[in-house]
């Protein structure tokens, strides 16, 4: 399978996400910003960083690129789609995940290993979307604005559509998140968006490898 | 879209209007303010029923990006309206910074102060202010989290 790893001005975490996908199985290549032409490509991940600087809100230029036209048209084809940390908010800015990222309520950068919840993944039916175990994963979350918010009513429908993907362990949350939420994902159930960082979980010298689980789960979608 | 029509003499110009045909509509009261000779030109094209457009690029038409529609002779030029765009978190969405802010307050002795809020503020020159609401909607405020409100800053 061939990855895509999408490259703004001001990303960091693309190195990370391509050594990940490259774990999780298959090739990996950088997605620059400019680019429209996704061909090829099986899966998508947005990845961490401060795309165009984080000017305006965080995520809310890079909405406008070329690669993210790609990308959207890609998640309505039900091309599997990870958002990491800016690449969620850029996924949120862009509609395709529902909800928010404020600031978070500390105001502080926060930067430590968290456990997430994850709720347990199953494709919904008629689709060979992302299947996740539910269980503990220890992750590192590491950003300014991760606060998950979004009205009460969206958000019980969330939950009711099984659409709420990970949550902060009871007294883990970081940043004020509505309900503990750390990730989402869309109602068709191919675009997944969290705060902490998979990809800087894969390899057992930087201690918790829980982060390929995500990447295997993504990996294992069918379009 | 607002448009200046030029008086050629070095006075000013006059605001107009132009419709989505093109056609020119003065702003209520503005010929009576214009100076003469721009008044003159305003009313001429209209009882000539000549249609504006934007020029192009490139052809020798610079200061004057609005064209006669029929001939392409520079005659006007945008008009930009400046605005002012006003961006604040939604109520009942907790504002950290608005609460900082806040709590700073009284220690240098200013008491009494609540519920302070912290926002954005945009100020921008458009040719055509209808655009504005659409604008703040898809890229300048998040209407999931933020409220927001134009104001014009010159009154035009």
């Amino acid at each position: 399978m061939l990855w895509g790893v999408v490259q703004f001005p001001g990303s960091c975490d693309e190195r990370d996400a391509l050594h990940a996908c490259g774990l999780a199985g298959g090739e990996a290549r950088l997605v620059w910003h400019e680019e429209r032409d996704l061909g090829g490509i099986d899966a998508v991940v947005v990845p961490g960083g401060f795309s165009y600087g984080d000017y305006l809100r965080a995520g809310a230029i890079a909405r406008f690129s070329p690669a993210m036209e790609a990308v959207a048209e890609f998640a309505a084809a039900g091309g599997p789609v990870l958002g990491i940390c800016n690449g969620f908010q850029v996924l949120c800015e862009t509609g395709l995940l529902p909800g928010a990222l404020l600031l978070n309520e500390s105001k502080r950068f926060i930067c430590r290993q968290v456990e997430l919840q994850s709720e347990g993944l199953s494709p919904p039916e008629g689709t060979q979307s992302f299947t996740l175990a539910g269980g503990v994963l220890s992750i590192p979350a590491k950003h300014g604005e991760g606060r998950y918010w979004a009205p009460e009513g969206m958000l019980d429908a969330l939950e009711a559509n099984g659409q709420v993907a990970f949550r902060y362990a009871p007294g883990q949350n970081p940043n004020g998140s509505a309900r503990d939420i750390a990730g989402v994902r869309n109602e068709a159930g191919n675009v997944l968006g969290l705060m902490p960082h998979p990809e800087h979980a894969v390899d057992p010298m930087t201690g918790s490898t829980d982060g390929l689980k995500v990447f295997e789960a993504v990996a294992g979608a069918r379009v | 879209m607002v448009v200046d029509v030029l008086a050629d003499n070095g006075a000013a110009g006059l605001n107009v209007k132009v419709d989505e045909e093109g056609g020119v509509v003065p702003f209520p009261g503005a010929l009576e303010q214009g100076s003469p000779l721009a008044r003159d030109r305003v009313l001429d094209r209209i009882a000539r029923g000549i249609r504006l457009c934007r020029g192009r690029e490139g052809l020798g038409v610079a200061h004057r990006d609005i064209v006669d529609a029929n001939t392409g002779a520079g005659i006007a030029r945008l008009a930009a309206v400046k605005a002012r765009v006003l961006i604040r978190p939604k109520e009942g969405i907790l504002d950290p910074q608005g609460k900082a802010v806040e709590r700073a307050l009284p220690a240098l002795g200013f008491e009494g102060v609540e519920h302070v809020r912290v926002g954005r503020m945009v100020e921008l020159e458009a040719d055509d202010p209808a655009q504005l609401p659409a604008l703040c909607e898809k890229l300048l405020a998040n209407p999931l989290i933020e409220d927001f409100e134009i104001e014009s800053i010159d009154g035009g």
